[in-house]
């Protein structure tokens, strides 16, 4: 049996996605991140090296998500696609008639636009994490209330209460308030999850036609709360796909199968396998002091061994040049 | 004399032989890097734009050099911009640092004022001054056109190269030469050297790639530091780019001369009116004029730079939202401040280049949602 991985390393969580040849999903798994992607990555490949059947062999892994790039350079990717094609293709193969992503992570959030198949517009939040996930989660904390439950929770509430959206530390100390004033939590749940979602589209949507089918993934599209308040807004339905959370792996590995099976193998080729966890990784940082330019050399070593090295403007620190040379000196 | 002037792209290279041929001694600060701008956000007002904070750590490392005077210009732009030299100077002298301030300006006084420094200098007459200028200016002229030519083909070359950093190092090479030639003889000598250089390139036959066009402030358009290298990078995704300013055409500016550009720019302006009638401030009306310029000659894309809090950006870019509503070419912009994560940015381009590379297989062209 042939296996797909597509591998999303965003800043909150990290999620792996394996499909088989038809498209179908043997695997997926879902962590956290916890600001250390390498590891994250070996602990994700430990666990389905044992959960998936002897005879299925990796034919190629694609990565995508912030640390797309080094961790996509430590496996061996044949594929590192950034987060926002990859969301949309995985949108599109569950349902080929989508018009609208909307796509809210850990740190960011995404709206894609997508008009007779392919993405013709789109957004990335900029400066603000007011609208994201990671937000969320905080609150839930600060409430001890499990995230998983929040949606529901915000759906029991009676009646509304205003809760600022453009900026977490307004919200914060509106939700503060409100529950000095005796206001129930349902309710400022409620607020805050409709906050959110004015906060997205204030964010975002600048301009953008917004049409069903409305597809809404990401970790948070779990939260039903979340998910009524766009519905609310948007006034039309909104799905919510079964593995909302894990969509970026999803595409990235749907994209990976059609690279492996139209070309053979992809260009980068060379998935070193899930045999990793013995592996040492290391990323090495350091000012070349060659030119007045001073680029930062951001230098990638496996085993010791150096495998890549990005951040350099001119020729000097091409990878196959010989490397010792101006090794020394710099580390 | 020794002075110091701070960087815009490659500005140093024309502005720094005008300085020469005037019979200064230029001191040319490192290229802006992080340790520089570290160095002017420290001293910097802290809403200021990023442009800002670049020159003043570019004139720090200057005056470490050892200046005996600072040049800036200084004008009735309608942005900020203009009084930035001022400020600069002031700061500067608040730190401690001892050097003469030369501020050019458009008024009678200023160009009076410079006449007479660069007869001390020289020791000469007004004739001799006079003189002096006009090479000056013909030399740099000449340093402009073969420095835009340089880059215009750098452009053409960057998505079309067989080998990786083929154009990057032609261009690099190609900086040090006009750098050096520092006489009409020996710019035309190198002007043979650069076309020499691309010649002898492998190019990709019958590839054609998305052209892209590069909007927004003048620095941050011109300072690879500031702009991530865009060049570099979309070149490296196979686009090719056009930058709606030259170094060249910056210099020819104040002089209100250079036929090219003068009427690009007026033809932008005037493009832009039914947008925006009023010049509001900085790049504003080019902004809006060459989206649209660039959308009558069949470009596939828009890359907007503007710097954190600068107004007549926020402005431009709020117009855009609808000119690009109504015109269908698409546009992405960004907003730079001091911080190093190219990964967001990185992110945003790709997803860009890979959208537009759809878009032209599916519509061949321009399509409108």
């Amino acid at each position: 049996m042939e296996g797909y991985l597509g591998i999303d390393i965003g800043s909150v969580s990290t999620n792996f996605a394996i499909l088989d040849k038809e498209c179908n999903i043997l695997d997926t798994l879902y962590l956290r991140t916890k600001g250390n992607p390498t590891q994250v990555v070996k602990k994700g490949f430990s666990i389905l090296k044992t959960r998936l059947k002897s005879d299925c062999r990796i034919k190629g892994a694609g990565t995508t998500g912030s640390a797309r790039r080094l961790i996509g350079k430590l496996v061996g990717a044949d594929l590192i696609k950034n987060e926002i094609t990859s969301h949309a293709v995985a949108a599109l193969h569950f349902y080929p008639d989508t018009c609208t992503v909307l796509e809210i992570g850990g740190q960011d959030s995404k709206l894609i636009i997508i008009r007779d198949g392919i993405v013709v517009d789109f957004a990335m939040n900029t400066v603000c994490a007011a609208g994201t996930g990671s937000f969320l989660d905080h609150q839930a904390e600060r409430l001890s209330i499990p995230i998983e439950k929040f949606g529901e929770l915000a759906l029991g509430a009676k009646s509304k209460v205003n809760i600022a959206s453009k900026c977490t530390v307004f919200a914060e100390s509106d939700m503060i308030h409100k529950a000095q004033l005796g206001v129930p939590t349902e309710n400022i749940i409620r607020g805050l999850c409709e906050g959110i979602v004015r906060n997205y589209l204030n964010n975002l949507s600048r301009g953008k036609r917004i049409q069903p089918r409305i597809v809404f993934q990401g970790g948070v599209a779990y939260n039903v709360g979340v998910k009524a308040a766009f519905e609310e807004v948007l006034d039309s339905e909104v799905t919510v796909p079964g593995h909302a959370g894990i969509m970026g792996a999803i595409g990235v590995s749907l994209l990976i199968k059609d690279l492996v099976e139209n070309k053979g193998k992809g260009k980068k080729g060379g998935f070193i396998g899930m045999e990793i966890q013995e592996m040492e990784f290391e990323t090495k940082v350091f000012e070349c002091k060659g030119c007045p330019n001073i680029c930062e050399i951001v230098q990638i070593e496996r085993d010791g061994k150096l495998i890549d090295r990005y951040g350099y403007r001119c020729d000097r620190w091409e990878l196959l040049k010989t490397k010792d040379k101006f090794n020394k000196g710099h580390d | 004399m020794r002075v110091g002037f701070p960087h815009i792209g490659y500005v140093y290279v024309i502005f720094g032989a005008f300085m020469r041929a005037l019979g200064l001694t230029t001191v040319i600060p490192p290229r802006p890097s992080y340790n520089s701008l570290i160095e002017g956000v420290k001293h910097a007002p802290e809403q200021i734009c990023v442009p800002f904070k670049a020159n003043l750590g570019c004139l720090i490392q200057a005056l470490k050099m050892g200046v005996d005077a600072l040049v800036g210009v200084h004008g009735d732009w309608t942005c900020r911009f203009g009084y930035y030299s001022k400020l600069h100077h002031l700061i500067l002298h608040d730190l401690g640092y001892e050097f003469e301030s030369i501020i050019i300006e458009g008024t009678k006084e200023s160009i009076k004022n410079i006449a007479e420094r660069i007869k001390e200098v020289n020791r000469c007459g007004l004739t001799k001054v006079v003189w002096l200028f006009l090479r000056a200016f013909q030399l740099a002229n000449k340093k402009g056109e073969l420095l835009e030519r340089l880059q215009e083909k750098t452009r053409w070359l960057r998505p079309r190269e067989e080998t990786k950093g083929a154009a990057e190092s032609i261009f690099n090479k190609g900086i040090e030469i006009i750098d050096k030639a520092e006489s009409f003889s020996s710019l035309r000598v190198a002007k043979k050297k650069i076309d020499r250089m691309f010649e002898g390139v492998d190019v990709k036959e019958g590839f054609e790639p998305l052209k892209i066009m590069v909007l927004g402030e003048v620095y941050l358009v011109l300072e690879p530091l500031l702009n991530f290298n865009i060049e570099n990078k979309l070149g490296e995704m196979g686009a090719e780019v056009s930058y709606f300013i030259s170094e060249h055409r910056w210099f020819l500016h104040p002089f209100k001369l250079g036929k090219r550009g003068r009427y690009r720019e007026n033809h932008a302006h005037k493009l832009a009116t039914p947008y925006l009638k009023y010049n509001v401030g900085g790049e504003d009306k080019n902004t809006i004029g060459y989206y649209l310029i660039a959308k009558q000659r069949g470009y596939d894309g828009v890359v907007h730079f503007k710097p954190f809090t600068c107004m007549a950006e926020i402005i431009a870019k709020t117009i855009l939202y609808r000119v690009a509503d109504e015109h269908g070419l698409p546009f992405i912009s960004f907003t730079v401040d001091e911080h190093t994560a190219e990964e967001g940015l990185l992110t945003r381009l790709e997803a860009f280049i890979d959208m537009l590379s759809e878009k032209r297989k599916k519509y061949g062209g321009i399509f409108r949602n």
